[in-house]
């Protein structure tokens, strides 16, 4: 051992010194270096994990998110359909009425056109009875006027006492 | 003062004007014509002289007629009308009064009250008329 220290002039006060220059250094170090660093180096983990755990939470809050906004989608685009189609349904059915309607009041048009032209014969053919029948009155009196009967009166004398 | 109807007050009259003549008739149209004056009837005069009228001649069972023709009628027909209203209305007198009308054309119309005969050639050329309208 001795020879050795010898050999490689190695002086043992020497390492003493180093190695509590050594320690004492690292104490130093150790209490204004490493333990802060190692406090930052614990608070920058925790925010990191933080950090993390927010983006994760962010990302299943999105997730959920997105989830309830495609349902609520869904759901709009369901309602919309089924609002459409129910409008789709009662316009169907409003122009259905509306055709019935149409074609109750063409009828009655048609009725009632038909009433009109129907009036408008009878009366014309009315007209035309009583014109043919004032003619026919007009000449028989004028022929009865023209051709007198003279025992028309007494004839008619003889109907009082049957009267 | 209570109203008095035309006909009730031309009774009132006809029964006071029973049996008198003369100075007591006159009497009598002398207060007719106050009492009507009195009771403001003056205007309907000619609805009293009418009620009048037709009680007389229910009361002498007289029938006022009129006869209209289209020409003069004779004497034998105008007998034998009188004659059938008397008998038809179990009248003692008639009372006919003529008219001429040569719408008639022929024959002749009576007038009996509200009663009207119509034997003229113009009625039964109105009675075809009405048939010929009617079918």
């Amino acid at each position: 051992m001795s020879e050795l220290i010898t050999s490689f002039h190695i002086e043992l006060s020497s390492i003493i010194s180093q190695v509590v220059t050594f320690i004492a250094t690292f104490i130093v170090l150790y209490f204004l270096v490493i333990k802060p660093l190692k406090v930052l180096m614990s608070e920058r983990e925790d925010k990191i994990s933080k950090g993390l755990s927010d983006a994760r939470h962010n990302e299943e809050m999105l997730s959920s998110t997105k989830r309830e906004y495609d349902e609520v989608l869904a759901r709009a685009r369901a309602e919309a359909h089924t609002i459409f189609q129910d409008a789709k349904n009662e316009a169907e059915e409003e122009k259905k009425k509306m055709l019935v309607q149409a074609g109750v009041e063409v009828e009655t048009m048609i009725n009632n056109g038909k009433k009109r032209l129907e009036g408008d014969k009878a009366r014309m053919v009315e007209e035309a009875k009583r014109e043919i029948v004032s003619l026919v009155v007009r000449a028989t009196e004028k022929l009865l006027e023209s051709h007198k009967d003279e025992t028309f009166t007494d004839k008619a004398v003889s109907k009082v006492k049957n009267l | 003062m209570a109203t008095v109807s035309t006909k009730n007050l031309a009774q009132a009259i006809y029964e006071s004007s029973l049996g008198k003549s003369g100075r007591e008739l006159d009497a009598v149209v002398e207060n007719s014509v106050r009492m009507i004056a009195s009771r403001n009837m003056i205007g309907k005069s000619t609805d009293i002289l009418t009620q009048l009228q037709l009680i007389m001649d229910k009361d002498t069972k007289t029938v006022r007629a009129t006869i209209t023709s289209s020409h003069f009628l004779s004497k034998k027909n105008t007998d034998i009308i009188e004659k059938e209203l008397k008998k038809r209305y179990t009248a003692e007198q008639v009372e006919l009064t003529m008219k001429e009308d040569e719408k008639l054309i022929n024959g002749l119309r009576i007038e009996v009250g509200d009663e009207i005969i119509d034997l003229s050639l113009a009625h039964q050329i109105g009675q075809l008329q009405d048939y010929l309208l009617k079918n």
